[in-house]
């Protein structure tokens, strides 16, 4: 074993996962390189250093704010429930203009004499007079159309 | 299942994780308020997402706790730039050891295999399984950063 090997297998050696053999042949380089000696021990030292560093305790109410930024959620404040009603009322109104725009009865004339026309809504079949006055149009429009 | 119960089940995930998660977390970023902000959103984005289909719980937790802490890293970069972070540290670190500065000096690839192995105790089968990358990755990971730590120390801790 040799210096570029103990680079290598230097993390098996310190957590101790080198085979026995590779051990052995690990640390009889060692004791005969003390560049290698020393990369070790330094090594080693930082691990004990590394466990001197002071984690900060935990909040004891952590999970209470969690759980309490959890369950704000899932409950709608007086103000989300308001934006949807309004929201659901918006709707209802589209729809509602939507359909008269689409579903408006179609007339025309179905017949006309001096002093009256007769008008036909087409899908019922249903017809009914508008009368004139004098020859002038009583009635120039109508839902759905103008004469 | 209620949501009371669905609560409960989540306190006791968090009494038996939230130890372990948090000394990752402070490894890592080295601030407490910055930790607790980082736990605690770690465990709301989980109940928020819930754990169908997840086999462990506590590589899921991992996973989410290092997306805050990449995400928040790659903001702070944008917003202040790569160098502000390291000197920001720097200055403010009198009465922190050494050490401290040169885990926070090393990558966050090599920190976190270095953190989990250092701080929290895991093997390097638990690492693997955490941060869910090979067993060689993890070896090479640690031992590069026992390498960096070294020659970053070397001088300043006398070793």
């Amino acid at each position: 074993m040799n210096c570029k090997d103990v680079k290598k297998y230097l993390s098996d050696y310190i957590d101790g996962l080198l085979p026995s053999e590779m051990k052995e042949e690990f640390e009889s380089h060692l004791n005969q390189c003390s560049e290698c000696r020393s990369l070790v021990e330094d090594v080693k030292a930082i691990q004990k250093e590394t466990l001197r560093i002071k984690i900060p305790q935990l909040n004891p109410y952590m999970f209470q704010r969690i759980k309490h930024r959890v369950e704000s959620e899932t409950q709608p404040s007086p103000f989300r429930v308001l934006y949807r009603v309004a929201m659901g009322m918006s709707f209802i109104l589209i729809a509602i203009a939507l359909s008269l725009y689409f579903f408006k009865p179609s007339y025309r004339i179905a017949g006309r004499s001096k002093d009256l026309y007769i008008i036909k809504e087409e899908k019922s079949g249903y017809q009914f007079p508008v009368y004139t006055a004098e020859g002038n149009y009583v009635l120039t429009s109508y839902q759905g159309g103008t004469f | 299942m209620s949501s009371n119960m669905k609560m409960d089940e989540w306190e006791d995930i968090y009494n038996a994780e939230a130890e372990f998660l948090y000394r990752f977390i402070y490894g890592m970023v080295q601030d407490r308020n910055e930790a607790d902000d980082i736990l605690q959103e770690t465990f709301y984005r989980a109940i928020k997402h819930g754990k169908k289909g997840v086999k462990n719980i506590r590589a899921y937790l991992m996973r989410i706790s290092r997306n805050i802490i990449y995400d928040k890293w790659r903001r702070r970069k944008r917003e202040e730039g790569k160098a502000i972070q390291i000197e920001e540290r720097d200055t403010m670190a009198e009465e922190r050891i050494e050490i401290e500065r040169a885990i926070q000096k090393l990558s966050p690839e090599y920190r976190e295999v270095f953190i989990l192995r250092e701080m929290n105790g895991l093997n390097y089968e638990e690492i693997s399984q955490s941060l869910n990358i090979p067993i060689g990755t993890v070896k090479s990971r640690l031992n590069r950063a026992r390498l960096e730590l070294r020659e970053t120390l070397r001088r300043k801790l006398e070793l």
